[in-house]
């Protein structure tokens, strides 16, 4: 009985103490201590801070059903005087958010419920969204802003645009991507020579290093009998027909040779090719490199698609020049005679494989060469490699890695697939794209933006729906035959390596436009891609001229100027004196280069223009970096008027 | 000292509370069993041999304490959770890092269940073992065979409510076996079970309400029939 | 006149509360069942019921305050884990499923069990006390032997080597009292054991068993793992 009594005397004692230690464990808890820290840390500093009241502190964002507890630890992210502080205090640099709008976690990853550093750092085993590391932050601003171009993040604007370069939505869903305009394969066998292919199939980067094509990591056996295969490719898309080469061109006294290259050559530059096509690497970027084009296609070919591009690729953006006879033959025999490739490895002898076409077929599916390219027969294999709409919010545990030995976080797993696409299975399929880090990490960055997080509507910016400008009749004719919107925009259409060329009749006078067709140079003499002379006639340049005058031009930006002595003297002080404008453009040979020259101002731009352009250069041209001096109304027009007299 | 205790325990107040004086005769001590509602189920005297610890390990025993723990913390951490998704996941990450003590009434629950369930099991073993089934007390047996399934049973819906991948699965598979069943018998008691034809938010608000209400109540009543018939059978 | 009866009156106060008993002289006095030993369940059993109590507790929050209950990532109906398992106490039955078909394994199987569970008190051969071989060990044999063998054919035949083992060793332990010559303690115990018992026992080692193997040997795609081998 009495041995009872001291078990339960025992027993009672260790229950209540056990009862009562086990609150503690929450009151040692990580995040005391540093709020602790904090207190102590700011009364050392000469500014005055509020000192914390020790508990949970916590952000909760309504409209993303987030709460997050990060700042509970880190307490100085509003106070500026803790710039320099150690973390957990430093204070937050500034961005374009405020933090206690959008909290932490939709920006950063990492576990906001949580209340310890390793928890909410979510490099524990059961949370999938480890904090996102520093070089991959701009993925976040992807999960809402979904537009092509986000200026304030230059790395997931160089990844998305990358994602359209390499064409990624040929084999992936991608969301909101595209596929891009490839060549089409229909013809190859008339176009290209076989060693040419062979070479290129194993390595296009060997070609010319800025080739788009990927190197599939063929063996010379695929490589082949992939060559033979799309050589057998001769006839063209809607039953195109070469024509023969014009005789000069195959007999012809070397002295005519030497008369047809240099007529040739004044052409090609004329016609600034350059300003599309780069040449051994210089210039333009819009279109393939022809430095060694003469030992890539065949002459035949190449005379008839200079002649009728469409004809051949029917959507390439390449304008139909309006050469005579004499000069396209000049040009295709400058171009033979220039652009050889002297280093050319011949690959060595190889006997076609019985069965080339079926096994070539078969490697043409497997390797989905359909992506990209068109080619007659072959039906397109929807989406071969993965889905990547929601790529950003793929768990790790739906991970392999492999053998890889990389550290076991989504961003690495993306970046060394795209720089190394075999790394984690010999099997894969994905071909090497050579990408630089850089690249590689901007392309993680635009994909790890695509998550599945539900985001409301309303805080997605989306990118613009794409315009459907399709100009119609002789003038909607001109504009494909000579593919504008390879280079132009008009209406949110087409590219911007040229103007946009919406408000070109507000803009520039009609006299100027009529003239700039016939003779074009460039504004910015120091840019490479300049505007070619395309040979037009007469009635061609009216017919666009004409429907420019209808079409592009605003009414809202005509306005008459009073020229005076007065306003004139006025603008021109202001010019020159008060806003410096010489310091980018340059007049009568004076002044910077960054801007263009305004000697001759008055006979090209409209003066309404130029006034409503002064005051706000941006909302005509979004990426202009004129600044936006704010002119009151007087003093814009008072320049707009000094820059009437300069014809 | 002993003076203010005596006086508090002459006071009116407490011997409305206990109606019998401080259990220091036989007579008393029998009166502290009847008298009180939560011994009375007891017997005032019992057999030395039956109280013997290594006769009955206190299996039973412990299976009831571990239900009273089980009850507190459940009922505790009821206050802190809501059968929804994505919600009742969040309120787990809210127990472990926002809640005084959150984690720990967690662990609490979670290991007393996983306990209970192996506990009762011995408890079954000792009482066959023992041959404690025998008549008069077979229908006793019966019924705490289907405490032992109500226990697992009380486990398995629980089991769901963390509403992680472990949580997820586990119920899955578990209604993946009762789907098994022929005539399509299995299909429609895992419909019914899960209110729908996969795991979902339907099936998490079910098995809430049979975790939280309707087993425990069953389990509360048949547990006092157990007691009671253990009593009757001459038992503790 | 002569008494015709003696009073007896027991004195230990402390254990038993007076009882008079009248026995007449013309029965024969004869003692059927002993006065067990009682005591006052104040304090003696309340008091060993709150010790349990404690203790249970102490270690429980002991246990809570150093091993977290798990929790994994946020369910996702899109990923299933390999192997997905059930909670332990049912990883007996999946291993059954990774044996039979699931309307054997999954259903069959285990309301068989509850049921024979159920059904002990009400059937002759649980309520004998006596040793399996004690009466007909002949017939006896016969039967065993049969049932076992068929028992063991079935688990040969589906390959459940898990079960067929404690199978074995348990009718092994069954058959040495049977046929042993020798007597010690060890076998006489064995000996005095009923078929009851015997049953459970193997229930139990089979369950336990599976229970074992369903925990801690399977991994991927429900294939042999040994528990160091297991990446998660």
């Amino acid at each position: 009985m009495n041995k009872l009594r001291i078990y339960f005397a025992i027993s009672s004692v260790v229950f209540l103490f056990v009862l009562a230690i086990s609150p503690l464990k929450d009151f040692f808890s990580e995040w005391r201590g540093y709020q602790l820290a904090y207190n102590e840390i700011i009364k050392e500093l000469p500014q005055r801070i509020q000192p914390v009241d020790i508990g949970i502190k916590q952000l909760w964002v309504r409209k993303l059903d987030v709460v997050d507890r990060c700042t509970t630890c880190h307490l100085g992210l509003k106070e500026k005087a803790l710039v320099n502080a150690k973390e957990p205090f430093r204070s937050h640099p500034h961005i374009y958010h405020d933090f206690e709008e959008f909290g932490c976690t939709i920006c950063h990853n990492g576990q906001g419920s949580a209340t310890s550093y390793k928890e909410s750092k979510g490099k524990v085993k059961y949370w999938d969204k480890p904090i996102f590391p520093r070089e991959y932050m701009e993925a976040s601003c992807g999960k809402c802003h979904k537009e092509q171009v986000v200026i304030q993040a230059p790395i997931l604007s160089l990844g998305r645009k990358l994602i359209n370069e390499y064409n990624c939505a040929g084999c992936h869903k991608l969301e909101g991507r595209q596929r891009q305009w490839v060549p089409s394969l229909n013809g190859i066998g008339s176009k290209v020579n076989r060693s040419w292919l062979v070479n290129w199939l194993k390595n296009p980067k060997a070609y010319f290093a800025t080739a788009k094509m990927p190197n599939f990591q063929l063996s010379d056996d695929e490589a082949n009998t992939i060559a033979d295969f799309l050589m057998t490719f001769k006839s063209f898309s809607n039953n195109a027909i070469l024509e023969p080469l014009p005789s000069l061109l195959i007999q012809s006294s070397e002295s005519q040779t030497a008369t047809l290259v240099e007529i040739g050559s004044t052409r090609l530059r004329e016609s600034r090719c350059i300003s599309c096509h780069p040449f051994n690497g210089k210039g333009g970027y819009v279109a393939t490199d022809l430095g060694k084009v003469a030992s890539k296609v065949n002459l035949r070919w190449l005379y008839n698609y200079i002649k009728n591009p469409k004809h051949f690729q029917p959507n390439v953006e390449m304008p139909r020049y309006r050469f005579n006879n004499n000069d396209l033959t000049g040009v295709v025999a400058y171009m033979n005679s220039e652009y050889v490739d002297f280093d050319m490895a011949e690959p060595p002898s190889h006997t076609p494989d019985p069965l080339y076409y079926e096994k070539g077929l078969v490697l043409v599916k497997k390797y989905n060469c359909r992506g990209c390219h068109e080619i007659e027969n072959i039906k397109n294999s929807e989406e071969l490699g993965p889905d990547l709409s929601f790529i950003g919010s793929k768990k790790l545990y739906e991970i392999d890695f492999g053998l890889s030995g990389i550290s076991q976080s989504l961003s690495s797993y993306i970046f060394t697939k795209l720089k190394s696409p075999r790394t984690f299975s010999s099997k894969m399929k994905m071909p090497n794209y050579e990408l630089s880090d850089e690249q590689a990490q901007a392309i993680a960055v635009a994909l790890l933006g695509n998550t599945s997080e539900q985001i409301p509507e309303e805080l997605k910016i989306k990118p613009k729906p794409a315009s459907t400008f399709t100009p119609q009749g002789k003038f909607g004719k001109l504009v494909n035959d000579l593919a504008c919107f390879g280079c132009h925009t008009m209406f949110g259409r087409g590219r911007l390596v040229a103007t946009d060329l919406t408000l070109e009749a507000s803009m520039a006078k009609q006299e100027w436009i009529d003239h700039y067709f016939k003779v074009p140079y460039s504004l910015r003499p120091i840019l490479t891609e300049r505007m070619p002379n395309l040979f037009l006639s007469d009635d061609e340049i009216k017919t666009l001229v004409d429907y420019m005058e209808k079409v592009f031009i605003a009414d809202s930006l005509t306005n008459d100027i009073l020229i005076n002595e007065a306003t004139v003297a006025k603008g021109k002080l202001l010019y020159s004196e008060k806003y410096g404008c010489g310091s980018c453009h340059q007049i009568n040979g004076k002044g910077g280069f960054v801007g263009p020259t305004l000697d001759k101002v008055a006979s090209r731009l409209q003066p309404g223009w130029i006034l409503h352009w002064l005051k706000n250069p941006q909302a005509y041209k979004p990426e202009s970096i004129e600044p936006n001096n704010n002119f009151t109304d007087h003093e814009a027009e008072a320049i707009t008027a000094y820059l009437m007299t300069l014809h | 000292m002993k003076k203010i205790f005596d006086r508090l325990v002459r006071s009116q107040v407490w011997r409305s509370i206990f109606r019998h004086g401080l259990p220091e005769s036989n007579r008393t001590r029998a009166e502290a069993i009847f008298f009180n509602f939560f011994f009375h189920l007891h017997p005032t005297k019992v057999r030395k041999r039956s109280i013997k610890f290594t006769y009955t390990w206190g299996l039973g025993g412990i299976s009831f304490g571990l239900f009273i723990v089980l009850v507190i913390t459940g009922a505790l951490l009821m206050l802190y959770y809501r059968p929804s998704v994505p919600q009742a996941y969040g309120d787990m990450k809210d127990l472990q890092f926002v809640v005084s003590s959150g984690q720990f009434l967690r662990n609490m629950h979670r290991w007393a269940a996983h306990a209970m369930v192996a506990i009762v099991f011995l408890h079954m073993l000792r009482v066959f073992y023992t041959g404690s089934y025998r008549p008069p007390k077979e229908f006793n047996w019966v019924i705490g065979v289907i405490l032992f399934v109500t226990t697992i049973l009380l486990s398995y819906t629980g089991y769901l409510l963390p509403w992680d991948q472990l949580s997820f699965w586990g119920i899955s598979v578990g209604t993946n076996m009762i789907r098994a069943m022929p005539f399509g018998i299995g299909e429609m008691i895992s419909f019914l079970l899960l209110g729908g034809n996969i795991v979902g938010e339907n099936a998490l608000v079910r098995f809430y309400v049979l975790h939280c209400f309707i087993i425990p109540v069953a389990a509360i009543l048949l547990m006092a029939i157990h007691f009671w018939r253990i009593r009757k059978d001459g038992g503790v | 006149m002569d008494k015709d009866f003696k009073v007896e009156i027991t004195s230990d106060v402390k254990k038993v509360t007076k009882r008079i008993a009248f026995i007449k002289d013309r029965d024969a006095a004869r003692v059927k069942k002993v006065d067990e030993d009682m005591v006052m369940t104040f304090p003696n059993l309340v008091i060993r019921e709150i010790i349990a109590f404690q203790v249970m507790v102490i270690v429980l929050v002991l246990i809570s305050l150093f091993v977290d209950a798990p929790l994994e990532w946020i369910a996702n109906p899109e990923h299933t884990p390999n192997p997905a398992k059930a909670p332990w106490y049912f990883l007996g039955l999946q291993e059954l499923l990774h044996y039979f078909p699931p309307v054997v394994g999954g259903v069959l199987l285990p309301s068989l069990a509850v049921i024979a569970l159920i059904v002990i008190p009400y059937f002759k051969i649980n309520l004998k006390k006596d040793g399996l071989w004690k009466e007909l060990p002949r017939q006896t044999l016969t039967g065993f032997l049969i049932f076992v063998g068929t028992v063991s054919l079935v688990l040969l035949l589906f390959r459940v080597y898990a079960m067929l083992v404690p199978t074995i060793i348990v009718s092994t332990f069954m058959l040495i009292p049977y046929f042993s010559k020798r007597n010690n303690i060890f076998i006489e115990w064995l000996g005095s054991r009923p078929l009851s018992w015997w049953i459970m026992t193997w229930f139990v080692i089979i369950a336990v068993v599976l229970t074992t193997i369903g925990t801690l040997f399977r991994g991927p795609e429900w294939s042999w793992t040994w528990p160091w081998q297991r990446i998660y």
